[in-house]
């Protein structure tokens, strides 16, 4: 039985070892400024003996030699590890090796699988409002999330973490702090502070999970505002119309957020749920 | 004296199990406390994600043989920063970077962003509408992405496509064959995770309409040689739009062999910046990277209005390669959770773009034979249940899973994959839960109501 087993296993793990190999480049050219002799002959690459003129994101291989004559002259080439370095000033020659990591080999792949259990905060880019383990808000995008410019106080709401939360403003020099030991999972935060155009909050809980939120404060609301007036129908269609826009709908909460109504509010705390009008092609 | 030692040895094994339990009961307390045990159960949960098991089973997998290697010219934050961008992407760097693609051999060239305008009388701008109107016939395909409103219908949940917004460019590229309007929807999930791409979509105006391909299948349609074939793209589209719409029935054309208007993606490039180029293709031009990532800034400069190409630009980023011109910048908002992590819709455009022959192409496996696989699956869970210990037994259940899913994948198609595999799972769960009660319902003339506890 165990015999079986083993051979079982090793059957059914056979697609890991399906990975092909043959040769890719080993880099790219990236930048091309030629000086001197060089502007004027142009090659910058030997290839099997041949000297080749360089063009931007040409392909280098293994054996090739990039190459320049005068120091004034900077080519830039992107190695196979994704770093970048510069032929000229005091390197006049570079000897291409090995190939770009593709991902494929062996360690590739299983470099790969390790990525998908490690810690989601380091994979997701730090541009983007990363979702975290637990602390999160439905409503917000992961760009840039837009509101009009005269909000002096944002009301938020978040899900998971764990109280107390602080919210503070990111700065250039560190974090300023607005609100300190908010003990639900919602809070009126004042930006009326606030002086640029873009900027990011940031939501920390108790066991310092972070979540960042970009703002930028939109001249105009969306074109196209499919009511208008100033009954409670039009109010809630209009914010329903709002959070169909990406990037909006922490907006649209503001907005029936002040209105207060029982409606208002509902609508509220489904968009707050990351319930939005429509979806749309981006 | 012998005798002795034996039996105290024999007295002392239980007492010894007792010590071991005891060790080991404080232990867990300890991390328990410590906070250890949630990482613990963090990482098992984590395991158990069946979108964990997707990216493992997808990372396995690789990319197919007849892939279409793509090139994503990304506007990002560097290139938005270089061409002092703010607002919308300028459009004469667009239509810069597609003159590369289209003049240096791409197999097509797509353009990912929304033409649209804000108000429906404002003009298109200048040169998009000249590089558009004078786009030379034998030029390679060029898709454009058209933005589709939807509705609500009455009494549904369910959103019905209700427009295709007009852009200012409709009028230039309408007696363009090789000028294609696509849809680029996803379908995204109750939990905000785009699994599924939308393969055409099918905007009715009256009994009549128009469906859009993605861009998957307009690439599928070209066949992977990458050859332009729009009558059977069009002919499906027509059929979609006759059934859609509610014109009458039509027997299914013969193409596509998978005629899903959502289909499972299954991802292979991650969002990663440093996931430049992943899998290797072997193509007739030679070896190639099956995604060439490249920020538009190092290709096209802009200022003043004018773009212009940096220098002068090698054909290998996109001869005989599907060419996205996307975005990634932080504020375009076309941002997604995938079962790969986060990642810009463009890069969803290029997953799918690579494998449209296989989105297409791939049927599923009919019912029979994915519950005998299921069936087989189960049988070597319980194989593993009954012969293995419990540790690895998990073990050995996982990697057949994931060794499974990949195989049936590539055979049949992503979601024949995960139900052979859900299925002999729940079969499997069903057989422990019945096995356990079995156990107790045995047990109770014995040993009555203690039969709940461990002998």
């Amino acid at each position: 039985m165990k015999a079986l087993l083993i051979s079982l296993l090793t059957i059914l793990m056979m697609p890991m070892a399906w990975a092909a190999a043959p040769q890719a480049p080993a880099g790219y050219l990236v930048s091309i400024k030629l000086a001197g002799e060089d502007a004027v002959v142009k090659t910058v690459v030997v290839r099997d003996g041949t000297e080749l003129a360089g063009k931007l994101m040409m392909p280098l291989f293994e054996g090739d030699v990039v190459f320049v004559r005068d120091p004034a002259s900077a080519v830039g080439i992107e190695l196979g590890d994704g770093t970048t370095m510069t032929l000229g000033q005091g390197v006049a020659r570079f000897e291409m090796k090995g190939e770009i990591d593709t991902g494929d080999g062996t360690w590739g792949i299983l470099s790969a699988i390790g990525g998908v259990f490690a810690d989601e905060d380091q994979q997701a880019p730090e541009n983007m409002a990363a979702k975290g383990a637990s602390l999160k808000m439905p409503m917000a995008v992961r760009g840039t999330n837009l509101l009009s410019r005269d909000r002096k106080s944002l009301w938020l709401t978040w899900e998971g973490g764990k109280a107390p939360f602080a919210v503070s403003l990111e700065t250039a020099s560190g974090e300023t702090p607005l609100l300190a030991d908010v003990s639900s999972n919602s809070a009126a935060v004042p930006i009326e502070t606030v002086k640029a155009e873009k900027f990011t909050l940031i939501i920390r809980d108790a066991e310092q999970q972070k979540l960042p939120l970009r703002f930028r404060l939109a001249a105009q609301l969306p074109a196209g505002l499919p009511v208008t007036g100033s009954s409670q129908a039009s109010l809630l269609a209009a914010a329903a119309w709002l959070s169909g826009h990406k990037g909006w709908s922490i907006e649209a909460a503001q907005v029936l957020q002040a209105a207060g109504t029982d409606a208002a509010l509902a609508l509220r705390d489904k968009i707050a749920g990351g319930w939005t009008y429509q979806a749309s092609a981006p | 004296m012998r005798l002795n030692v034996s039996k105290w040895f024999e007295e002392a094994v239980p007492a010894r199990k007792r010590v071991v339990t005891l060790l080991i009961v404080v232990a867990a307390a300890v991390f328990m406390l410590a906070g250890l045990a949630g990482r613990i159960v963090d990482t098992h949960d984590t395991f158990a994600s069946s979108d964990r098991l997707a990216a493992v089973s997808l990372i396995l997998s690789g990319v197919p043989d007849d892939a279409a290697p793509v090139t994503l010219l990304d506007v990002d934050d560097e290139t938005r920063f270089s061409w002092k961008a703010e607002g919308a992407t300028p459009h004469a760097a667009l239509v810069e970077l597609a003159n590369l693609a289209s003049r240096n051999g791409a197999r097509s060239v797509l353009i990912d962003f929304d033409l649209s305008m804000d108000t429906p009388d404002t003009p298109g701008d200048p040169r998009l509408l000249s590089f558009l109107g004078t786009y030379p016939a034998d030029a390679p395909l060029l898709m454009l992405v058209r933005r589709i409103g939807f509705m609500r219908s009455a009494g549904s949940s369910v959103l019905q496509a209700a427009s295709a917004t007009p852009t200012p460019y409709d009028a230039v590229t309408r007696d363009k064959p090789n000028i294609r309007w696509v849809t680029t929807l996803n379908d995204i999930g109750s939990d905000r995770v785009v699994r599924n791409i939308k393969m055409w979509q099918t905007v009715c105006d009256g009994a009549s309409g128009i469906a859009y391909p993605s861009a998957a299948l307009s690439t599928a349609a070209q066949g992977s040689r990458g050859h332009e074939n729009s009558e059977r793209l069009a002919q499906f589209l027509n059929a979609r739009v006759t059934v859609e719409c509610g014109a009458g029935d039509v027997a299914p054309p013969p193409w596509p062999p998978v005629q899903q208007q959502s289909i499972q993606l299954p991802y292979v490039f991650a969002g990663g910046q440093s996931a430049s180029a992943l899998m290797k293709l072997d193509t007739p031009n030679g070896t190639t990277v099956a995604l060439r990532r490249i920020s538009a800034a190092q290709l096209v400069s802009f200022g003043d209005g004018a773009a212009a190409a940096v220098g002068e630009v090698d054909r290998d980023p996109f001869a005989g390669r599907v060419v996205i011109v996307g975005a990634s910048y932080t504020e375009s908002t076309d941002i997604h959770e995938t079962p790969l992590g986060t990642m810009p819709g463009s890069l969803i455009l290029a997953n799918s773009i690579v494998q449209a022959q296989r989105l297409t192409a791939v049927e599923p496996a009919s019912p029979m034979l994915r519950n005998i696989m299921a069936l087989l699956l189960f049988l070597i869970f319980a194989v593993f249940a009954r012969y293995l210990i419990g540790l690895a037994a998990i073990v050995g259940i996982g990697l057949v899973s994931v060794s499974v899913l990949v195989l049936v994948s590539r055979l049949y198609g992503m979601e024949s994959g995960f139900e052979v595999v859900a299925a002999a799972i729940t079969g499997f769960s069903l057989f422990k839960l019945i096995d356990a009660f079995a156990q107790l319902v045995m047990d109770i003339p014995n040993r009555r109501w203690r039969a709940i506890f461990k002998p």
